[in-house]
């Protein structure tokens, strides 16, 4: 049972929802939940591969001029595979990937200038 | 079972799954053993290091060896041997300025071959996780590429060992020079290996001060200064967490774990567990592992 105050939001251009959704979908591998409540896809939930749900809302160009205003950190169990693969989509990589505190990540950018963090978290305490 | 495969760039994967196998005069490129299950036997020269699940062992290139497998159980064991061309390009990236890499991309010169103490390394942390990955995708019979990953990433993360393990840990020794140092660091390393090797018997600091050729004093004393604990600590240490992993991954009763790591009395062997991983055997084997 998910609850709400763990679902992350992705923004979606107001002009291109359906090409959002679409680069979650083909590029990200993410499964679409729900029915669109209107044009901009309001209300419509994705799943990442790792059963994470994520929320869609709408944002205007304006609201994110700032490309480095959103963030989304996407928990995977291989790091490596997926920049393979994410590669071999053709994603944009912002940076491959190198260790960090909890584990190793890389960034990609979508093509409106998100960014989604890859993240393998690794237990160090063994 | 043996499953063998050459990549685009010569670099090569091995795993053998068997209860029995016996190679001699073996000789490779520079390679990382590691064993997941059971544990595998190495000759080299005139010492023997037998590796468990939890560590791997390195051997340099063109280093002679015997190999075996002897087991009641099933071994399941996994190297990767890295060709000499992927390792220059590797040193080249490292050791090279950015501008340097752009004018050269390739590297002309003879790099003088790179050789690593042979010892046993700790299969902790991120190579661990790497190995594991690497492992799956090799019996998945992934993409060259992607497995050519991996194997990048090992031999960066053992690069990043040997400089935790070996080269900054050398530079505790209180020893007058660096030769005298490096001798010291091999033979202390020898010590090491024989605990790791032989923790499941019954082994004294005498045994291990003989196969160092380091006298008992002068064994216990630097010993500490590397590895932060007595060699009696370490072998204890060993033991624990080889029962840790059998605990894990067989169904052996919590007696057969006992003898199994060299322990004698259940009893010290559960208090001495609880102080180390704050859990008693029973309750790590059902809630944690």
């Amino acid at each position: 049972m998910m609850s709400s105050e763990f679902i992350n939001g992705i923004p979606f251009y107001l002009n291109e929802p359906k090409m959002a959704l679409d680069f979650l979908v083909e590029k990200l591998g993410f499964v679409v939940h729900g029915h669109p409540v209107s044009k901009n896809l309001d209300g419509v939930m994705v799943c990442d591969s790792y059963g994470n749900f994520y929320k869609i809302f709408s944002v205007t160009q304006k609201n994110v001029n700032n490309k480095n205003d959103f963030n989304l950190v996407i928990n995977t169990t291989d790091c490596l595979h997926d920049f393979y693969n994410m590669g071999t989509a053709g994603l944009s990589i912002l940076d491959k990937p190198h260790y960090v505190r909890e584990g190793l990540a890389f960034e990609i950018l979508d093509p409106w200038g998100n960014k989604y963090t890859f993240l393998e978290k690794r237990d160090y305490t063994e | 079972m043996k499953a063998f495969k050459v990549l685009y760039n010569q670099n090569k994967l091995y795993s053998e799954i068997t209860t029995e196998a016996s190679y001699t005069d073996q000789r490779n490129e520079l390679s990382l053993r590691a064993v997941l299950n059971g544990s595998e036997k190495y000759k080299i020269g005139k010492r023997t290091v037998t590796v468990f699940p939890g560590n791997f062992l390195i051997l340099n290139e063109g280093t002679s060896y015997d190999r075996t497998i002897y087991s009641d159980s099933i071994a399941n064991t996994f190297a990767i041997f890295f060709s000499k061309k992927f390792l220059r390009d590797f040193q080249y990236g490292f050791s090279s300025s950015d501008r340097n890499l752009l004018d050269e991309p390739i590297d002309n010169e003879i790099i003088q071959r790179t050789t690593f103490l042979e010892t046993i390394y700790p299969c902790k942390g991120d190579i661990k996780y790497n190995l594991s990955h690497l492992i799956d995708h090799f019996n998945e019979n992934s993409d060259d590429l992607l497995l050519d990953d991996y194997i990048y990433h090992a031999l960066l993360l053992f690069y990043r060992l040997y400089y935790r393990e070996v080269l900054n840990k050398s530079n505790h020794l209180d020893a007058l020079n660096a030769g005298t140092r490096d001798e010291l660091f091999k033979r202390l390393s020898l010590a090491k290996d024989f605990m790791l090797s032989n923790y499941n018997q019954d082994i004294s600091l005498e045994d291990i001060s003989r196969h160092s050729c380091l006298s008992p004093t002068h064994l216990f004393r630097t010993f500490k200064q590397i590895y932060n604990c007595s060699p009696h600590q370490y072998l204890i240490q060993t033991r624990l967490d080889n029962a840790r992993h059998m605990l894990k991954s067989t169904n052996y009763t919590l007696n057969e774990i006992v003898n199994l790591v060299g322990f004698t009395c259940p009893s010290t062997f559960i208090k001495l567990f609880k102080n180390k991983f704050h859990f008693t055997p029973g309750t790590y084997r059902n809630h944690v592992a």
